[in-house]
């Protein structure tokens, strides 16, 4: 029979969004002030981080602006342990690593990052957790290294 | 508006790679066995719907290419596509098409050639402005989820693992499933590599390559073609919000899924799943998703998943088989894993399924499943 | 058929909008066309929504709009290709019995992306993207053919169009009465350019559902789509004889409407001109390699 062949092709595209005023205005104050801020519904009066135009559920424009804690609650997590490209580097981030999902204080939804734990057993649903901030702030939720647990002293002093 | 039927349906045989085709000619040989278990030919399908996640093989138009392989030529040819749902948005899609009164045979065909994609182009998946500063990955993602499962249901990773032990078995007795496992174990799948704590290698699906069709007929055709079609009796729909972060734990609740089974439930008249409901083919692409989804379709209380995987009444001889057919578990090509979930439930109604047939099946139900919570539910019967 | 009400439509404007979020884009047209029509999204049962996931960088595009077509917790279907064969898809759906009160939405930002990359994308990869091909230069073989003169595109465009569509009621709203899409061959080498027999299927399917059977003298104007200026002419020629005047109304390659949406945008435009005069119309759309997707609609009032 004869041989199969293949046809190779590298997609190399590249994408500029748009990103609107709510974006503008969240990214500003993560990169100038060191402020996380999310929109309230005026319906439900849920609060969404990150920002969109509209709640999903009352389908009512958002356009109140409310600060939000850069602490707050692990509602969720993992130790990821297979090897995944890290969107920001390019390159493969190096294993295990910990995810979560964080309800900052303030708002309703949670926020997907990385906790400093490799250790399953350490991590627990309704612990506290908070930012750790790059010296250097870019404008972007990267700007937010990672999460780590918070002891007790510190979760009063948040408080 | 007309009542509807599948009378066909067709698959390939699914694989890590296909090397042998183009998806052009993947999606034919699907077709053609289609059209062939249906007793029609190419010139008796009225219009074609196609369902694939372009983005996965970097296509721009696929259907532009891939069309002619499920005779689209100078036919009305649509695709449609919503994330991991879309074979069963396209199913559903098609069954609309045919019950419009426009078409009288509609042909549906999902496909997905994974070999010939990068994994990178998984990236795209996620939000640009939000949920591309993070390394999270699907597996992890669902991992997250099924930490907040875990801590409010209580199930063991041991009772997950009797899920994907189910499916492998199970996928053992279908000739097109792609990983057929007889001899998997818990124990075997609870040592296989952690991928995302706590979903072990073997409780995640894999990636396929493969083909699926379906083929509906409007109710003045159906009985004439099929001695024992599978009408369609139900067909839902539910989307939700875009964040991962958005849904109130998104396994715990799965609203999407159970406000769909709810609707198609009441339009049926069903109002104790477990015992009307004959086999289910569920969208489950980890072993502790179907454990969230039989609470949430109603098939036990909440807290209740554990005990009906434990006493074995999803099993294929159990009061309410789930996934004869190995599911997603065993057999992923994402534009086509929900169109083999109503082809699967089809093949039980119309008692094609062979080896893995549930005996004296009437009434199946399917699910599809995708982006971060969608989720369609379609109820086939013989009456 | 049954005829399916157009009961609202809206739009954006087409300029580039690099500020703006797709969400949003999408957001302005679905307003405007749920204030047209009088309506709430309440009163809306399901959504068909149409992009192309690689003109908008994301996989599963509609995602990202999911909330501002009101489908959290409702249905909603994506068709991949022109708006107008989602407005098609939509009839069918009431037509079906499924829902009684349907919004359509298109979408596209050409300016994010380059459509020369992004096109040659749409080439089968094994006898025609290795090529190089994109739509500009397979326009440009298709134009020679026609012995036109050189092409010129449509301007890059951003925008979304929205309409409504439900089923007939007292309301005297233009009605859509037929339908027809039809794709042709893929490889060029197998196509005659000079003539475009999917457009001619779908609109034989259209008449017919029409209940039209001499569209010269029943049709009273005609929108149709283009992404290159010479296509109008080809279109036209294969609709109503090489001899006939053009009598479409807009030059849509002259200010530029997305892709995607054009189709969507002249059904629109249709709408717009049936609600000050009686008639009926044509509106049309395609997609792909030098038109390989063609999607007719008839619409009377």
């Amino acid at each position: 029979m004869t041989e199969l062949l293949r046809v190779s092709h590298t997609m190399t595209l590249s994408w500029r969004y748009g990103t609107s005023w709510y974006f503008a205005e969240f990214i500003r104050a993560l990169r100038d002030e060191r402020r996380l801020l999310g929109l309230r519904c005026p319906v439900c009066r849920r609060v969404y981080l990150p920002p969109r135009p509209v709640c999903g559920n009352c389908y009512a424009e958002l356009r109140e602006w409310v600060e939000v804690k850069d602490s707050g609650t692990v509602r969720a997590f993992t130790i990821v342990h297979t090897p995944i490209i890290d969107p920001t580097s390019g390159q493969l981030r190096p294993t295990p690593y910990g995810m979560a999902l964080i309800q900052l204080d303030g708002s309703d939804t949670t926020l997907n990052h990385y906790i400093a734990e490799n250790d399953p057993n350490k991590l627990r649903i309704g612990m506290r957790a908070r930012a750790v901030w790059r010296e250097e702030r870019r404008g972007t939720l990267s700007d937010i290294i990672h999460f780590t647990a918070m002891n007790n002293e510190q979760s009063d002093n948040e408080q | 508006m007309k009542r509807v039927a599948v009378i066909g349906t067709g698959q390939t045989k699914h694989t890590k790679a296909r090397d042998d085709v183009t998806q052009s000619e993947l999606v034919r040989e699907a077709t053609t066995r289609a059209l062939a278990d249906a007793g029609i030919t190419i010139h008796d399908v009225d219009a074609v719907v196609l369902s694939n996640m372009e983005l996965f093989e970097g296509r721009a138009l696929p259907e532009m290419w891939v069309g002619e392989g499920a005779g689209g030529y100078r036919k009305p040819v649509m695709k449609i596509a919503t994330g991991g749902t879309s074979g069963t948005s396209a199913c559903i899609a098609g069954y609309h098409q045919c019950a419009s009164g426009l078409f009288d045979i509609v042909l549906v065909v999902g496909w997905e050639k994974h070999s010939e994609g990068a994994t990178q182009t998984g990236m795209a998946l996620t939000d640009p402005l939000w949920d591309r500063n993070v390394a999270s990955g699907a597996v992890g993602n669902f991992a997250l989820s099924i930490s907040q499962y875990v801590a409010e249901r209580g199930v063991t990773p041991q009772q997950a693992a009797k899920v994907a032990v189910k499916a492998r078995r199970n996928a053992a007795r279908n000739p097109y499933a792609h990983l057929q496992m007889d001899g998997i174990t818990v124990e075997k799948v609870l040592e296989s590599r952690m991928l995302a704590d706590p979903i072990h290698l073997l409780d995640m699906c894999p990636q396929s390559d493969g083909a699926c069709a379906v083929i509906y007929a409007a109710e003045d055709r159906a009985p004439k073609l099929c001695p024992r079609p599978a009408w369609v009796r139900a067909a839902v729909t539910r989307h939700d919000q875009p964040y991962i972060g958005d849904l109130d734990r998104r396994l715990v609740t799965m609203r999407t899924l159970r406000d769909a089974a709810r609707e198609a439930y009441q339009q049926v008249g069903i109002t104790e799943p477990l015992k009307e409901i004959d086999v289910a083919e569920i969208y489950e692409p980890v072993s502790y998703a179907e454990l969230a989804w039989y609470e949430a379709l109603g098939f036990c209380a909440e807290g209740e998943a554990g005990r009906l995987i434990d006493d074995g009444i999803t099993e294929m001889n159990g009061e309410l088989p789930v996934n004869p057919s190995g599911g997603v578990l065993s057999t992923n090509p994402v534009g086509a894993s929900g169109v083999i979930r109503v082809a699967e439930a089809a093949m039980q109604v119309m008692g094609r399924a062979g080896d893995h047939q549930v005996p004296d099946a009437r009434l199946a139900l399917a699910t599809g499943y995708g982006v971060y919570a969608w989720s369609d539910v379609i109820i086939l019967s013989t009456g | 058929m049954q005829p399916i009400n157009i009961l609202g439509v809206g739009r954006t404007d087409y300029n580039p909008k690099p500020d703006i979020s797709i969400p949003e884009m999408v957001h302005h047209a679905v307003q405007a066309a749920l204030a047209d029509a009088g309506l709430t999204m309440k009163d809306v049962n399901a959504r068909v929504t149409a992009s192309a996931d690689l003109w908008d960088g994301l996989t599963a595009s509609n995602v990202a709009i999911t909330e501002v077509v009101g489908a959290v917790m409702q249905p909603e279907a994506r068709v991949a290709g022109d708006g107008l064969l989602a407005a098609c898809h939509g009839a069918m759906s009431i037509l079906a019995g499924a829902y009684n009160v349907v919004l359509v939405v298109a979408h596209c930002k050409a300016s994010m992306g380059d459509p020369h990359g992004i096109t040659n994308w749409s080439y089968d990869p094994i006898f025609q993207q290795p090529l190089g091909l994109d739509d500009v230069a397979t326009s440009a073989l298709q134009a020679s053919t026609l012995s036109l003169a050189p092409l010129r595109p449509c301007p890059i465009a951003d925008g979304a169009a929205a309409i409504i569509l439900s089923r007939p009621s007292s309301v005297p709203a233009p009605h859509l009465i037929g339908m027809g899409w039809a794709l042709d061959e893929h490889y060029l080498g197998d196509r005659d350019l000079t003539d475009s027999p999917a457009l001619r299927e779908a609109a034989r399917r259209a008449y017919t559902l029409a209940d039209i059977d001499d569209p010269k003298r029943d049709i009273t104007f005609v929108e149709l789509s283009d992404q290159f200026d010479y296509q109008r002419k080809l279109w036209a020629s294969v609709l109503f004889g090489k001899t006939s005047e053009v009598f479409e109304t807009s030059e849509v390659s002259a200010r530029g409407v997305p892709p995607f949406v054009a189709g969507l945008d002249r059904l629109i435009e249709v709408v717009l001109r049936l609600r000050k005069e009686t008639g009926t119309a044509l509106a049309h759309g395609c997609w792909g390699p030098c038109g390989q997707g063609q999607v007719v609609v008839v619409v009377r009032r």
